[in-house]
């Protein structure tokens, strides 16, 4: 470190020190500042450069200007956010009956695990996304294929991290149950079903992004509804401003989703370790 | 004239090589031979119901309908699978150099690191496909689009998975190095890298898949050429059976990418003598 940086930090320490004392989480409030200061830099220099070299709104709109059109046609955005929401929701939801289920069938037996586990990861190979035209075929344009294809791609992740929680149980733990004329089904729900709680949901934060993702794609080959389509839309009217703000709810959307199921893992944790 | 011979008379010679050989591969022949064991059952099952059903082969062909289609119409999925594959690899390509470097380079200095990194977690939660659309407004629909999307999608986790390996390096190990006199480059080069190779590694596999679905998405929504646009052609057409052909090449491409990726991953890690 250069001497000149060494000056700058020890001129700060009283003021940290004191800021510590009356109680300011200096830390925490440098983890948050720091990165917004940055984020909020970048925002501002997109908008100076964009109104400097005036450059064409088609292309790349200022941030003022897109989040003129997010106030402007928020009830468009809104109409059009619900359906996205509904889907990727429900399709998150089968998914996870549906990878808890599988994952709990395929663990039963050791052949029935190493004939299909070693498919299922092979399958994974194929992006899921290139799916979704198939799932158009069977299930038509309305949001029945815009579920199901939300399921497809969640239910992968919940399914491969509950085979490995299901597996990761304490193998003393499960003889001791057997010792204990434990039958196998007090065995999964009693002790390796609350010991692949945290695999649980760890597959489940990969998921929920997954499901906003199928819905997305789906939206885009075919729909008249959803955030998607307003982007597709947007994007055919050369409409720059309003696909931009769409994608900002989007990402807002998805951040809220992950942060839901984060909070439910904290609880849950909190919860099993009273 | 034959020789009476029982293969489990232990006295002669052969036997007993050929048993322990034999009992090594058997456990590797069987965890192979399930497997495909499983998935030939599963497409007899699959084209018995087709069958028996008398399904429309617009919902479900028979495995057999599939098998047929792919060989007639390979020439055309063969034109078709040339962008595909080169987009992606391209893709690949590039986002793993520009991954590792700029990890590097976010990982050089503490202050760049804590401005970036929210910024990084962000763009990996956010769905990343809803700006396909923006960029074939960007940058048009030529084949050089659809790389420069697959680099957008794979480059996060190579970023992430490269930040994250070379802030994994022993503290100890940095220090002595300090201690011996090393410039921040060599302990870079000597030590972080080669300790970071691991995480790199299972950064570029996320990479692979996400540098397909990255070219996929590209083709879906510029539609003019690859198996993304064969895809999209076979189910506006209902031909089903072709859609499922393009997918089961798909899959071959991935099978590819991702061998060569465990080649490389194998080569790389001899060269350090990492295990």
């Amino acid at each position: 470190m250069t001497d000149a940086a060494l000056g700058v930090r020890k001129a700060w320490q009283p003021i940290l020190i004191r800021l510590d004392e009356i109680g300011i989480n200096t830390a925490a409030v440098r983890a948050v500042l720091i990165p917004t200061l940055f984020a909020a830099g970048i925002l501002g220099l997109w908008e100076f450069l964009v109104d400097y070299f005036d450059y064409p709104a088609v292309i790349l709109p200022a941030p003022s200007l897109v989040w003129a059109a997010f106030l402007d046609r928020f009830d468009l955005i809104w109409f059009h956010t619900v359906p996205t929401m509904r889907d990727s929701i429900a399709g998150f939801i089968v998914a996870m009956v549906l990878g808890v289920g599988f994952a709990a069938a395929i663990t039963v037996n050791r052949y029935v695990r190493d004939s299909l586990y070693p498919l299922i990861v092979t399958i994974q190979l194929v992006p899921k996304v290139a799916w979704t035209p198939l799932f158009i075929v069977w299930a038509g344009i309305g949001w029945e294929s815009r579920m199901s294809i939300a399921t497809f791609i969640a239910f992968f992740p919940i399914l491969i991290s509950m085979v490995s929680g299901l597996q990761s149980t304490d193998k003393s733990l499960v003889r001791l149950c057997t010792a204990l004329t434990a039958s196998s089904w007090q065995t999964f729900w009693m002790v390796r079903l609350p010991a692949s709680i945290p695999y649980f949901f760890g597959g489940c934060k990969i998921a929920i992004t997954l499901a906003v993702i199928g819905v997305i794609v789906a939206e885009f080959i075919s729909s008249s509804e959803g955030l998607g389509f307003l982007i597709l839309l947007g994007a055919s009217n050369y409409e720059t401003d309003l696909i931009l703000a769409s994608i900002t709810v989007l990402c807002l959307m998805g951040l809220v989703f992950y942060g839901l199921v984060e909070m439910a893992d904290i609880y849950t944790r909190k919860w099993m370790f009273q | 004239m034959t020789i009476a011979v029982d293969p489990k008379d232990s006295t002669l010679p052969g036997v007993v090589v050929f048993e322990l050989i034999s009992n090594y591969w058997r456990e590797w022949a069987i965890r192979l031979a399930q497997p495909f064991a499983a998935a030939a059952i599963l497409i007899g099952i699959w084209e018995a119901l087709v069958h028996i059903s008398g399904i429309s082969p617009v919902k479900l062909p028979a495995p057999s309908l599939v098998a047929e289609t792919s060989i007639n119409l390979f020439p055309l999925m063969f034109e078709q699978m040339g962008p595909t594959f080169w987009a992606a690899v391209g893709g690949i390509v590039t986002a793993a150099v520009l991954g590792i470097f700029l990890g590097a380079l976010v990982s050089y200095s503490k202050l760049i690191m804590e401005m970036i990194y929210p910024t990084i977690i962000f763009f990996q939660l956010v769905p990343k496909v809803a700006l396909a659309p923006v960029f074939v407004l960007w940058f048009g629909k030529d084949i050089e689009a659809t790389i420069l999307f697959s680099v957008f999608i794979a480059f996060f986790p190579v970023l992430v998975a490269t930040i994250t390996g070379l802030a994994s390096t022993e503290r100890t190990y940095e220090r002595m190095c300090r201690s011996l006199m090393a410039s921040r480059l060599q302990i870079f080069m000597q030590v972080k890298f080669p300790f970071a190779l691991p995480f790199i590694f299972s950064g570029l596999r996320l990479g692979v898949t996400f540098g397909i679905i990255g070219v996929i998405l590209g083709e879906f929504v510029s539609a003019e050429r690859g198996i993304g646009y064969l895809i999209m052609f076979a189910a506006e057409n209902f031909e089903t059976a072709l859609l499922l052909s393009s997918i089961i090449l798909l899959l071959g491409i991935g099978i590819a990418l991702f061998a060569a990726l465990l080649v490389l991953e194998a080569l790389v890690m001899s060269i350090y003598r990492v295990q």
